[in-house]
C-alpha cells in the first residue's frame, strides 16, 4: 500500500500512445495527431507496499490490470517492457513503434488505465472488476463472490481481426491479423494489430468495466441490452479520442471551424475501427461523404429507424449517432461566442487560415464538451434499472443524473440530449417527452401514484421506517445484525435455521472487512511510525461506521468487501420489510402466490430477491457541493420457457425452492435500483423495470426477443439462447461476423 | 417384409428411419402399363449416434431396403457428400458392408457437378476444399493437445469433422491422409520440428485423386454401372424407362459468386494456401502450417524480442538471473489463476471456419425437381442447399415443347417438399410471393395450394436433446411448414410433448369436417411404419 503521508510529490506517469494507427495508412495531413501523452495519476499506479521504489514494474502490471504478452499461436512471450526503468519512465515511454512488442504493452496499458480514471472521475468511486462468483456447495449455503483486483490484458492472444473482453477469464484478448486487400487502410499483406488502435483498447475496457457494475447487462433480454454494451463502448472510446486537444486540432484548422461544415469529427468518427472494419455501421448512421460535393454531411436523423433496425452493432450505431448529435449540438452551442469574438460580430471569419488562438480554443472546447458528454454517459449508468434496460430508459438515467446533480441547466445540455435522442427516435415509451417527465419519478411521487392506483389514502409516514432500517443498517451495521438475529424478528414460515446461518454468515463477513481494515491501518501506521494512527480497538470496532464511507481510502479490496457485506444485510433487512405496499411501491414481488417459475428463497420461501449491488456514488455538484449516494440494485428472478404451453405448466406448479434448479429456456428478470441519500438515508429516486417479475408481458416480451433472435440466428447450428453470458462479448463479435 | 409394389400412378416417397440424416427411396411406376417399380434412392446416411431406436443400426434398415427393392436400384442419388447422407454407403472393398453383403446392383450414380473429375473448376474447388478440412483438422489437433478432447470448443469442431470426413478426430484423418501419400510415394520429407509430417501433407505437390476429399463415395462409384453429373438448368430430362416425370436440377449453383469464398482465385485479394486473406481460418492456417514444419509459426515481431513458451511455461526462471522471465512464468502460470490462462483462445476461430466449410459444401447440394406431368405437381429435393442455393434458382428456365418454364412456374406446383438441412436455420427461405428471390410462398400456389406436404429428415428428439443441441428444424420453419401444410408434415422422429403451441392451437382452431375430411385422404396415402414413412402422390389431374 502507498504511504498517503508521504510527503514527497510524486508525478504522474506519462506514456505516449497513438491516437491513430500509423501502420493502417492514414493519410500525411493527419501525422501531427498520431501521437497523445497519457498521463496516470500515480496514486492509481502505487508502488506496492513491499516494493522498493527503483525495483522493476515489469508487465506493466499495476493496481488495475496486468499485461501478460503471451502469443501462444506464435509459441513465444514477448519481452515484457519495465516501466520503472529510466529508460521509459524519463522519455514518457517508449516511443511509439508497431514493431515493438513493448511498446504494445505499454499502450495497451496506458489508454486501459486512462478509461479507468475517466470512470473514477465521472463516479466518484474505484472501479471494480465483476468478481468471480461461486454456486453453493463445498460448506458454503450461499452464492459467494471473489475479489478481483487486476483485469488481464493479453495484447496478442488472437490471430484473427477480433478482440474481447472474456468475463470468464477477467481478461482482454486483443487479435493480430494480416490485411487484406479492402477497408483495413493498411497495405495489404502487413500485420495489422487491435491493440495499437487506441478505439478498441477503449471499447473493450469498457465492456469489462460496465461488467462489473452491471454483471447482468451482458445477458440477451431485450433487443437493447447488448447493443447498450455496443453503443456504451463505442460512446466513451469516440468521446475519449476527442477529449485530446490535440487530435481535435489539425482538424479544425482545417475545416477553419466551419459550422455548417463539422466534417472533422464526423471524418474522425468514420475512421473509427476502420482497421478492423467495425466503422461501417457508424458509418451508416452519423454521415458520410456526398458525392456530389465531396462534403462531409451528417446524416439526417430518422426518428423511424430502430424499428427497422436489428442486431447490437447496428441498434448500438443508433444510440451512437443520437449521443454525437447531441455533442454536436453543445459544441456548436458553446463556440458561438468565440466564432463572433474572432469575427468582430458577423460570426463568419475571413478567408484563408484560421487564427491559431482561435483553432487552439475551438479544439479546448471541443475537447471540453466531448468529456463532459462522457462524464454524463457514464453517471448515466447508475440511474438504470438493473435488469432489461431499453435505450429509452437509458435516456431516463441520462437527464436524471445529469438533473440531480445540476439541477439548473443554463446550457442547456439536457435539452440538447432530449432533442437528439428525439430525433433519432430513442424514446421511452412516455405519452410526453420533456425534462420533467423522463426524470425517474422520485419516492413521493411514485408513493402517491401508488396510493392513487390503488384508491386509497394513507399515511406515507410507513416509509419512514424503511428509511430508519436503511440508516441503521448503513451507520451501524452491528446494531442491525443483533436486531437481525433476535428471533422474534423472523417472519412468519421463514426457516429459522437457515436464517440464523445467514445472520452468522454476515456477521462473519463482518468481522472479515474489520479484520481487513485493521491490517490496513496496521500497514500505515508502520510506514509513517504514527502509533496514533493503530487504534486500541478491536476489529468489531470498525463496522461500527459506515464502511462505503471510509472515504480516506480508495482501497478497492475493502470497499468490495464493505459492498459485499452490505449486499448480504440489505438483503437480511428486505427480507423483514416485505409488506404489500412496499410490493407495490417497488414492483417487487413478494405474494407467495406468485407463479411457481418466479425462483424461490431457500430461507423465506418467498420469491427470492438478489441484492446486486450496494454502492456508493460520490459526485462534485453544483457550487462545488460534494453529493453523495448509495445505489442498491435488487433483482428478481423467474424461469422462462419459449413455449408459452410449458411456461403455463411449470406455471402451476407447487412454488419449491429447489426449482431454481430446474431447466429452462431462458431467465426472465426484473427488479429496481434505489438511490438513496447517503445523509438522511432516505430513498431519493426508484429505478424499476417496466413490469415485475410476475407480470405475464415482461415475460412474453422476452420470448418475443428470443424468439427474433432465433429467426437471426447465424447458423444451422445454433444452440440455442442459453449457450451463456460468457461467451456474450466473444459471440457478438465472431459469430455475427462483424469484427469486433 | 414385401417388394414395394408401384402406386397407381405417381411416386411413392419413403423416408427411413435410422437415425438423424437423409435416406430416401422414391418408387415410380413406369407406366400405366408396366407396373415394374422403378427405384430411386437419395441419399443414405446419418449422423453418428443419432438412432431413432436403440439398437437398430443403419445396416438393419438398408436389409429393409434391400427387402422392398430386391436389391435393384436403377438411380442412387447422392446430394452431397456430408456424413448425415452418405454414412449409409460402402467403403471400397468392405465386405461386411450390406451394399456387398446383401448384394445391390446400381444402375446409375447421379452426382452433382461439383463432384466431376473431368470438371477443372470443380477439381480446383474440391482440392481447396480438402485443403481446407486439413486446416480444420490441424487445429483441432492442437486444440486437443492444449485443452484436451473434450474440450467444448474441440468437441465441436470434432463434430463438424464427422460430418466432413467421417472422422471425429483431426489427428486421425491428418495420420490417413499423410500415411495414403507416403505409400504412394507423394509425401515429401519433413522439415524441421514438423515430426508428424503433417506440415508435409500441405506441401504435397502431386496429390492423390481422392486421397485429400471425397472418398466416401469410391465404393458407391465402384459399384455403378454408370455415373453421371447435373448441373442446374440440364434438362429436362426424362427418367430412364419412366413415363410421365420429368426432372429439373435447379443446383449446385454454376455461378462462381455464389461460391466464391471457396475461390480466391476469382479475387485479386491476397490468399494464403486455400484461404483468401481476412476470411475464417486464413490466419489458423498460417499459424498452423509453416514450411519449416508446425511448431515454428510465423511472430510478426523480430526474434530479439520472443522468448520460447518454453522458457516459461516449462521451466522455472529465477529472479535473479532472469527477472523478466520469471515476472512472466510467476505471473502466468499462478496456480489460482489456471481459468484465465490463454492458451487456446486463438483457435476459436476454427468455428468460424468449420461453420463456412460446412455451409459451402451443403450448398454444394445436387437439387433435384420432379415433374409429374399428367397432374403437373411437383417434387422438390434440395439436400441440404441453402440460400446461397436458393437465391440462384430464380435466374434458371426451361424450354419445354416450346414453352418456357421457370424455377418459378415449377416451386408454383411444387406439392412435396423434402425440408432442407434437416429443417433448419437458412435452408428453407422465407420470404412473400413477390420477392425476388424463391421461398416457401413461392410453393404450391393456386390450386396447389391445398396439396401441399413436406417431410423433414429430422430426429427432432435427438436434435433437441444434444448435448449441444441443434435445432433441427427451427421452430419458426417447422410452424411455417406446418401451417402451409395444413398439419401434414412428417418427420422421421418427433417427441409428442414438443408439439409446438401453434400447432396445438391450429389443431384446436381445424375441428371441421373438411378438415377431417383432408387428413383421413392425407392419411390414407400415408404410412408410418417401424422404419420408415411413406406418402404417395398420385399423378391424377388436380
Amino acid at each position: 500500500m502507498e504511504n498517503p503521508f508521504s510527503t514527497e510529490f510524486r508525478p504522474p506517469r506519462r506514456l505516449r500512445v497513438l491516437a491513430f494507427d500509423p501502420t493502417t495508412a492514414r493519410s500525411f495531413e493527419n501525422r501531427a495527431a498520431r501521437v497523445v501523452t497519457i498521463s496516470i495519476p500515480y496514486e492509481m499506479d502505487p508502488t506496492p507496499a513491499d516494493a522498493k521504489p527503483d525495483d522493476p514494474k515489469y508487465g506493466p502490471n499495476g493496481e488495475y490490470f496486468e499485461v501478460i504478452d503471451y502469443d501462444p499461436s506464435s509459441g513465444v512471450f514477448y519481452t515484457p517492457i519495465d516501466l520503472n526503468n529510466p529508460q521509459v519512465w524519463l522519455n514518457d515511454g517508449l516511443a511509439p513503434s508497431a514493431e515493438n512488442p513493448q511498446f504494445h504493452q505499454q499502450m495497451v496499458y496506458a489508454v486501459a488505465m486512462n478509461t479507468v480514471t475517466l470512470f473514477e472521475e465521472a463516479l466518484g468511486r474505484s472501479v471494480q472488476w465483476a468478481p468471480k462468483t461461486r454456486p453453493p456447495g463445498r460448506g458454503r449455503t450461499i452464492w459467494t463472490e471473489e475479489y478481483v483486483p487486476r483485469l488481464r490484458i493479453y495484447p496478442h492472444a488472437l490471430r484473427e481481426a477480433n478482440a474481447f473482453y472474456n468475463p470468464k477469464k477477467k481478461a482482454l484478448l486483443f487479435g493480430y491479423f494480416t490485411a487484406p486487400n479492402s477497408k483495413s487502410g493498411a497495405p495489404k499483406g502487413t500485420t495489422v494489430f487491435t491493440c495499437l488502435s487506441h478505439d478498441i483498447i477503449v471499447h473493450e475496457t469498457v465492456h469489462a468495466i460496465l461488467d462489473g457494475m452491471h454483471p447482468r447487462f451482458a445477458e440477451n433480454s431485450n433487443p437493447d441490452m447488448r447493443a447498450l454494451h455496443e453503443a456504451f463502448s463505442d460512446i466513451v472510446a469516440l468521446f475519449q479520442l476527442f477529449s485530446f486537444p490535440d487530435v481535435l486540432e489539425d482538424q479544425i484548422g482545417k475545416t477553419r471551424g466551419d459550422l455548417e461544415k463539422q466534417s472533422l469529427l464526423g471524418e474522425l468518427a468514420q475512421e473509427f475501427g476502420q482497421a478492423v472494419g467495425r466503422g461501417h455501421a457508424l458509418r451508416d448512421f452519423l454521415g458520410g461523404l456526398n458525392p456530389e460535393t465531396k462534403e462531409w454531411e451528417a446524416k439526417t436523423p430518422d426518428p423511424d429507424i430502430l424499428s427497422k433496425t436489428q442486431g447490437p452493432h447496428a441498434r448500438g450505431a443508433v444510440l451512437v449517432a443520437a449521443v454525437f448529435r447531441a455533442f454536436l449540438t453543445i459544441y456548436r452551442h458553446r463556440v458561438k461566442d468565440l466564432f463572433r469574438i474572432a469575427s468582430n460580430g458577423s460570426g463568419r471569419l475571413r478567408d484563408g487560415e484560421i487564427d491559431p488562438d482561435l483553432k487552439k480554443r475551438l479544439a479546448a472546447e471541443a475537447a471540453q464538451c466531448a468529456r463532459r458528454v462522457l462524464r454524463i454517459c457514464i453517471r448515466a449508468m447508475d440511474y438504470t434499472p438493473p435488469v432489461n434496460v431499453s435505450f429509452g430508459s437509458y435516456l431516463r438515467a441520462i437527464i436524471t443524473a445529469d438533473h440531480d446533480l445540476f439541477p439548473a441547466d443554463p446550457n442547456g445540455y439536457r435539452d440538447a440530449f432530449i432533442e437528439a435522442f428525439s430525433a433519432w427516435g430513442v424514446l421511452p415509451d412516455m405519452p410526453v417527452i420533456t425534462e420533467e417527465a423522463l426524470l425517474w419519478p422520485t419516492i413521493s411521487q411514485a408513493e402517491q401514484d401508488r396510493q392513487a392506483r390503488n384508491g386509497i389514502s394513507e399515511d406515507p409516514t410507513w416509509l419512514a421506517q424503511i428509511q430508519g432500517h436503511l440508516g441503521t443498517m448503513m451507520s451501524n451495521p452491528p446494531r442491525m445484525l443483533t436486531f437481525l438475529a433476535s428471533p422474534r424478528n423472523l417472519p412468519k414460515g421463514q426457516s429459522q435455521d437457515r436464517h440464523n446461518a445467514l445472520v452468522n454468515q454476515v456477521s462473519e463477513d463482518a468481522r472479515e472487512v474489520g479484520l481487513l481494515v485493521q491490517k490496513r491501518l496496521v500497514t500505515l501506521s508502520k510506514m509513517t511510525g504514527v502509533e496514533a494512527l493503530l487504534p486500541s480497538a478491536t476489529q468489531d470496532d470498525y463496522l461500527n461506521v459506515n464502511l462505503l464511507d471510509i472515504d480516506d481510502s480508495r482501497d478497492r479490496e475493502v470497499m468490495f468487501f464493505a459492498s459485499n457485506h452490505y449486499k448480504r444485510l440489505l438483503w437480511l433487512v428486505l427480507n423483514g420489510l416485505q409488506t404489500p405496499r412496499l410490493g407495490q411501491l417497488t414492483g417487487l414481488v413478494f405474494d407467495r402466490n406468485a407463479p411457481a417459475t418466479v425462483m424461490r428463497s431457500a430461507t423465506t420461501r418467498q420469491p427470492s430477491m438478489h441484492v446486486a449491488g450496494v454502492r456508493i456514488a460520490r459526485r462534485l455538484g453544483q457550487r462545488g457541493k460534494m453529493e453523495r449516494e448509495y445505489v442498491v440494485e435488487v433483482i428478481q428472478t423467474r424461469r422462462g420457457y419459449l413455449d408459452p404451453v410449458e411456461q403455463l405448466r411449470e406455471d402451476a406448479r407447487a412454488p419449491d425452492p429447489e426449482d431454481g434448479k430446474r431447466a429452462c429456456d431462458f431467465n426472465y428478470r426484473a427488479g429496481g435500483t434505489f438511490l438513496i441519500d447517503a445523509r438522511s438515508f432516505a430513498i431519493r429516486r426508484l429505478i424499476r423495470t417496466p413490469y415485475d417479475v410476475a407480470d405475464p408481458r415482461g415475460l412474453e416480451a422476452h420470448r418475443a426477443h428470443l424468439g427474433g433472435e432465433e429467426l437471426r440466428s447465424v447458423s444451422a447450428f445454433y444452440s440455442g439462447t442459453h449457450a451463456g453470458a460468457d461467451q456474450a462479448f466473444t459471440d457478438l463479435h465472431r459469430v455475427t461476423g462483424d469484427a469486433v | 417384409m414385401s417388394a414395394i409394389a408401384p402406386p397407381a400412378s405417381g411416386v411413392e416417397v419413403r423416408m427411413y428411419r435410422a437415425g438423424h440424416g437423409d435416406f430416401f427411396l422414391l418408387t415410380f411406376r413406369r407406366s400405366k402399363e408396366n407396373d415394374t417399380p422403378f427405384f430411386m434412392l437419395i441419399d443414405c446416411g446419418m449422423k453418428s449416434g443419432s438412432h431413432v431406436k436403440k439398437g437398430r443400426h443403419i445396416y438393419d434398415v438398408i436389409g429393409d431396403l434391400h427387402a422392398h427393392t430386391g436389391g435393384v436400384l436403377d438411380v442412387v442419388v447422392v446430394t452431397h457428400e456430408h456424413q448425415d447422407h452418405v454414412s449409409g454407403f460402402p467403403k471400397s472393398g468392405d465386405k461386411k458392408h450390406p451394399f456387398y453383403k446383401l448384394g445391390f446392383t446400381i444402375k446409375e450414380l447421379w452426382l452433382g457437378w461439383t463432384e466431376d473429375e473431368t470438371d477443372p473448376f470443380a477439381n480446383h474447388l474440391r482440392e481447396l476444399y480438402g485443403d481446407q478440412v486439413l486446416t480444420l483438422a490441424l487445429a483441432h489437433h492442437r486444440m486437443s493437445q492444449v485443452h484436451g478432447a473434450d474440450d467444448a470448443l474441440a468437441e465441436e469442431i470434432g463434430e463438424f469433422l464427422e460430418l466432413e470426413t467421417g472422422h471425429a478426430s483431426g489427428v486421425d484423418l491428418l495420420k490417413e491422409v499423410r500415411d495414403e501419400l507416403d505409400e504412394a510415394g507423394a509425401l515429401p520429407p519433413a522439415i524441421g520440428t514438423d515430426t508428424d509430417g503433417f506440415g508435409a501433407v500441405f506441401a504435397a505437390k502431386s496429390k492423390i485423386k481422392g486421397a485429400r476429399y471425397k472418398r466416401r463415395l469410391q465404393g458407391l462409384r465402384h459399384m455403378a454401372q454408370e455415373i453421371k453429373f447435373f448441373s442446374p438448368g440440364d434438362g429436362p430430362l426424362p427418367l430412364p424407362g419412366v413415363d410421365d416425370v420429368r426432372l429439373y436440377p435447379f443446383g449446385p449453383p454454376r455461378d462462381e459468386a455464389l461460391l466464391k469464398s471457396l475461390n480466391p482465385r476469382t479475387d485479386e485479394g491476397f490468399h494464403i494456401g486455400p484461404f483468401q486473406m481476412g476470411s475464417p481460418g486464413a490466419e489458423l492456417f498460417g499459424a498452423l502450417t509453416s514450411p519449416y514444419g508446425l511448431q515454428e509459426t510465423g511472430s510478426p515481431f523480430a526474434p530479439r524480442y520472443a522468448i520460447p513458451e518454453a522458457r516459461i511455461l516449462d521451466r522455472r526462471p529465477r529472479k535473479g538471473s532472469d527477472p523478466e522471465g520469471y515476472f512472466l512464468s510467476r505471473a502466468y502460470r499462478a496456480k489460482k489463476e489456471e481459468l484465465r490462462r490463454i492458451d487456446g483462445d486463438w483457435l476459436g476461430d476454427a468455428e468460424a471456419l468449420a461453420l463456412r466449410i460446412n455451409n459451402e459444401v451443403n450448398n454444394t447440394s445436387l437439387v433435384l425437381a420432379f415433374e409429374l406431368m399428367q397432374s403437373e405437381q411437383v417434387l422438390l429435393f434440395t439436400g441440404d442447399a441453402q440460400r446461397g442455393s436458393w437465391v440462384s434458382w430464380s435466374d434458371l428456365s426451361w424450354s419445354v415443347d416450346g414453352r418456357r418454364v421457370t424455377a418459378r412456374d415449377l416451386l408454383g406446383r411444387c406439392t412435396f417438399y423434402k425440408a432442407g438441412h434437416h429443417g433448419s436455420h437458412n435452408a428453407t427461405l422465407d420470404g412473400a410471393f413477390e420477392d425476388a428471390h424463391p421461398n416457401l410462398n413461392w410453393m404450391a400456389r393456386g390450386k396447389f395450394a391445398d396439396h401441399f406436404v413436406a417431410m423433414i429428415p429430422t430426429n427432432k428428439a435427438w436434435a433437441f436433446g444434444k448435448k449441444r443441441p441443434w435445432r433441427h428444424p427451427m421452430k419458426a420453419i417447422e410452424d411455417a411448414l406446418f401451417e402451409k401444410a395444413k398439419s401434414r408434415v412428417m418427420m422421421i422422429k418427433t417427441d409428442t410433448s414438443q408439439k409446438t403451441a401453434p400447432q396445438q392451437q391450429w389443431w384446436k382452431a381445424h375441428r371441421t369436417d373438411a378438415f377431417a375430411k383432408m387428413r383421413a385422404e392425407f392419411e390414407s396415402r400415408t404410412e408410418y411404419a417401424e422404419t420408415y414413412v411413406s406418402h404417395v402422390v398420385p399423378d391424377e389431374p388436380l
